[in-house]
């Protein structure tokens, strides 16, 4: 029987306690925080989208089971106070006691299984409904007022990572009551009632969501009284608002306007971003990338420092492994290949056929450099920019060359749903292409890893699966990935970013305005 | 009148109908799906499933000419589906919120461009050839040429962030509210007596209406100073002045008669009005019709893209009609008749 988040657990509740007194016997909380930001979460339903600006908008008044804290992606328990896996396929999972819902209620294990069966059934249409890996979990049933059990189809491996795939981190907890009278339309825009830190006030359609403190929020109360979102997709005008100060905090920050930024007196919030830049190759029979040693002279041929110093102004990390960093499987110090142009260019320079490297547009710049450097070994490159819809369909019919492409990973996990959609050999039967690598062996490791109980197994055949891709069957050439990037009045204090691009522990901000 | 009036109304239905056509089959031959935008790199064990199974809730999965049908049958019924994006949030709610806010911004910029296009119109015409004349027709063409999105972020850095004597962006300050009866912002704040929230909407469409309002102005300041001095010419002006009739009353003979030909290019300009709300909205971060045509162009919301160009059309159309039932009432010698349309 494995247990996780006990120890965790024990340290967020002896916090949240010394909160709690803290809060008692600090001032009231003061100040409004304006953040001016790239959306609108469109929906407060949170089951209703697949937005991750909408999630964020969603906890800040709604907490989950567990979250990233920042500015790390490793789950770490929020509501539950632990998990235990009872067997192979059956979770048992205790959440505090004493959490209360912004109208008084407590919350209870009700409204867990409510949240989760809500989102499972059919009758919602949620698009969110199978993610992490929810297609396989069988039930979720109440034990007692704060205790539920999970049962799953499949092993889901060591608590650790079962609690990703049962979407433990992505959903934020319902108040049964409201939710169960409500129809779809209605629960689009009913003011959102949650045991999260920050009361709904309004909610205006692509201008604002305006929040409150809630007082009795179980962790502490906020250091803010209000925060106010602000929908500005144009990113010149966000930075202009931050200049002008009519905004506390903007987000996203393009490396564009960070120069502009460091100039002045505001503050930059940089943490490793979950998007990471790769060359994805067409490793299919007929394309110059089949032969693997083209591959390997590929994964030697480019300078990913420089990219990153010069182009993204240091803001960015340069990737030599299929992991990024801070994801699941990453191996620290792990560097199979070097930017060596003499080992690239025998091999490169037999290439002739000319090649075209797609790319969307924010990504031109780098895409260029990346093509410049090829040119030098005698292959002819063109970087093509097209449109994101344009792009996405290339890459899932596999019809290209080269895609300077990009791969998320906000769930911090790179077996699961991550490797599923880039390399396992089951996403060729829908039409997900790609560069059209498949090994059944591989396949077979991960499945393994996913499942075993034993975490440290788990992590040997993670690392196997790391090294073979990244220097045995190279379908990619690992870039870089760009930070993700906060910035901020001077007055602003406690915020930390995540690099899951979230706003968590808002509640520790405070402004002086 | 009556007559023309019908003719036009079938002529606006068959354009309205070529525009389904056209928006609803150039959509979906555009690459790209909006269901792959959604789910993007997808953090779903099977992401294929899960696209598959959202494609058939939103009706993706059915053939085009049902899909269009479907389409059609909302349009006729008044709605426009419900977006892809949004929870599922009804197109014309969505529209019910942009339309106001466009409106009203493009009657601001209106009376901008006229406040700024007719006195240069009318100091050009009066003293052609003269440095007034060609700083007038210097200026025309800087409005025309000028970049509305340059133009934009220019605005907000002199007179917002460098100066901030205007805010930079969005429809009025967050701490207030304005009870709604229109949907017009300064409208419903003068309704209600709001007058604290009308001078802050006043205070914020001030640079998105300079942008918006110059750009057409150049094309006014053009047209109004070449009817002017067509009139210019005529005999009547002479007879005016020999008989001592103050300069002024003279320039006002002289506009009544200029009028009918710009009223024509107003209306005719409403849809270049329209179509710049679409930049300047974006940059201003201004929830009208542009700006929700953008958000749906870039998340390939089919719903909105449809239902929002289709109500754009209709106001297009709307507008060159109103501007030929006006051309017919301002100016004696034309004449409205069904099936020729306007004409001397």
């Amino acid at each position: 029987m494995k247990t996780i988040a006990t120890v965790q657990a024990g340290l967020v509740g002896a916090a949240a306690a010394m909160s709690l007194l803290a809060g008692s016997a600090n001032a009231e909380p003061s100040g409004t925080l304006t953040i001016g930001w790239a959306w609108d979460p469109g929906t407060m339903d949170p089951q209703m989208h697949r937005q991750r600006y909408t999630q964020i908008i969603s906890h800040a008044m709604r907490d989950k089971l567990f979250y990233q804290e920042p500015p790390g992606l490793q789950p770490v328990p929020l509501l539950a106070e632990s998990v235990t896996q009872l067997d192979d396929t059956t979770y048992e999972v205790k959440i505090h006691e004493g959490v209360l819902f912004h109208n008084g209620d407590e919350l209870t294990a009700d409204d867990v299984a409510f949240t989760f069966q809500r989102l499972w059934d059919p009758a919602t249409e949620s698009p969110r409904a199978r993610m992490g890996n929810m297609a396989n979990v069988e039930n979720v049933e109440v034990v007692d007022r704060y205790t539920l059990r999970w049962t799953t189809k499949v092993p889901f491996g060591p608590p650790s990572t079962a609690v990703v795939g049962m979407h433990f981190t992505g959903q934020e907890i319902l108040h049964k009551a409201t939710y169960e009278d409500l129809s779809m339309d209605e629960a689009r825009t009913h003011p959102p009632i949650g045991v999260g830190p920050f009361k709904f006030v309004e909610w205006v359609p692509d201008q604002r969501v305006v929040m409150e403190a809630f007082e009795d929020y179980w962790q502490g109360t906020p250091k803010v009284e209000r925060i106010v979102w602000r929908s500005i997709p144009e990113e010149s005008t966000r930075v202009a608002e931050l200049l002008a100060g009519s905004v506390d905090m903007i987000h996203p920050v393009t490396p564009d306007f960070v120069d502009q930024l460091r100039g002045g007196d505001i503050k930059l919030e940089v943490v490793p971003g979950t998007y990471m830049r790769m060359l994805m190759m067409n490793v299919r029979e007929g394309s110059p990338f089949h032969d693997p040693e083209v591959r390997r002279a590929m994964n030697h041929a480019i300078d990913r420092d420089a990219i990153v110093e010069y182009i993204y102004d240091g803001l960015g990390v340069a990737n030599w492994q299929v992991a990024g960093s801070g994801q699941a499987g990453h191996i620290d110090g792990y560097k199979p290949f070097s930017y060596d142009p003499d080992v690239a260019r025998p091999v490169l320079s037999q290439i002739t056929e000319p090649i075209e490297m797609l790319v969307e547009p924010e990504w031109e710049l780098a895409a260029e450099v990346v093509a410049e450097q090829l040119r030098t070994y005698g292959m002819s490159v063109t970087a093509t920019v097209v449109d994101r819809a344009t792009f996405n369909a290339t890459n899932e019919a596999g019809d290209f060359d080269l895609l300077f492409a990009g791969g998320g990973y906000g769930s911090g996990q790179f077996t699961g749903a991550y490797y599923n959609n880039h390399f396992e050999c089951s996403r060729l039967e829908n039409d997900r292409i790609r560069t059209g690598f498949c090994d059944p062996d591989l396949d077979a490791k991960v499945l393994n890893a996913m499942q075993t109980t034993d975490e440290a197994e788990s992590a040997a055949l993670l690392e196997d699966v790391i090294r073979d891709l990244t220097e045995v069957h190279m379908p990619w050439v690992p870039l870089f990935s760009p930070a993700d990037v906060w910035a901020m009045q001077p007055h602003v204090e406690g915020f930390t970013g995540s690099s899951a691009g979230q706003y968590f522990d808002l509640y520790k901000v405070s402004v002086e305005n | 009148m009556i007559n023309f009036v019908l003719h036009r109304f079938g002529q606006t239905l068959i354009v309205l109908f070529g525009v389904t056509v056209i928006i609803f089959f150039v959509l979906r031959v555009m690459p790209g799906d909006p269901v792959g935008l959604i789910f993007g790199e997808g953090d779903d064990m099977d992401l294929g499933e899960s696209r598959r199974l959202y494609e058939e809730q939103l009706g993706l999965d059915q053939p085009l000419y049902v899909q269009y049908a479907k389409f059609l049958g909302e349009i006729s019924r008044g709605e426009f589906g419900t977006s892809f994006v949004r929870g599922g949030e009804p197109v014309i709610e969505m529209v019910g919120r942009a339309l106001p806010l466009t409106i009203e911004l493009s009657v601001f910029a209106l009376l901008i461009a006229l406040a700024i296009s007719v006195p240069i119109a009318i100091l050009s015409a009066l003293k052609q050839n003269t440095i007034w004349d060609r700083g007038g027709t210097a200026f025309a063409l800087i409005g025309v040429s000028l970049p509305s999105f340059w133009q934009g972020i220019m605005l907000i850095m002199f007179f917002a962030v460098w100066a901030p004597i205007f805010p930079v962006s969005g429809v009025m300050d967050a701490h207030l509210r304005i009870d709604r009866i229109t949907g017009a912002p300064i409208t419903d704040a003068v309704l209600t007596g709001n007058w604290e929230a009308a001078w802050s909407v006043l205070r914020h469409m001030v640079l998105p209406a300079i942008t918006l309002g110059t750009g057409i102005s150049g094309q006014f300041v053009r047209v109004l100073r070449s009817s002017l001095l067509e009139v210019k010419h005529q005999d009547f002006i002479d007879a005016l002045r020999a008989r001592g009739i103050s300069e002024p009353t003279v320039v006002r003979h002289m506009l009544h008669n200029a009028l009918p030909t710009t009223a024509v290019i107003i209306g005719l300009r409403i849809g270049a009005l329209l179509s710049g709300t679409i930049v300047i909205e974006t940059v201003f971060a201004y929830p009208g019709m542009g700006f929700l045509l953008i958000q749906g162009i870039n998340a390939r919301d089919f719903p909105v893209v449809q239902g929002v160009v289709v109500l754009l059309t209709a106001m297009v159309i709307a507008a060159n009609l109103l501007a030929d039932i006006l051309h017919g009432m301002l100016d004696p010698r034309v004449k409205l008749s069904g099936g020729t349309g306007s004409g001397a």
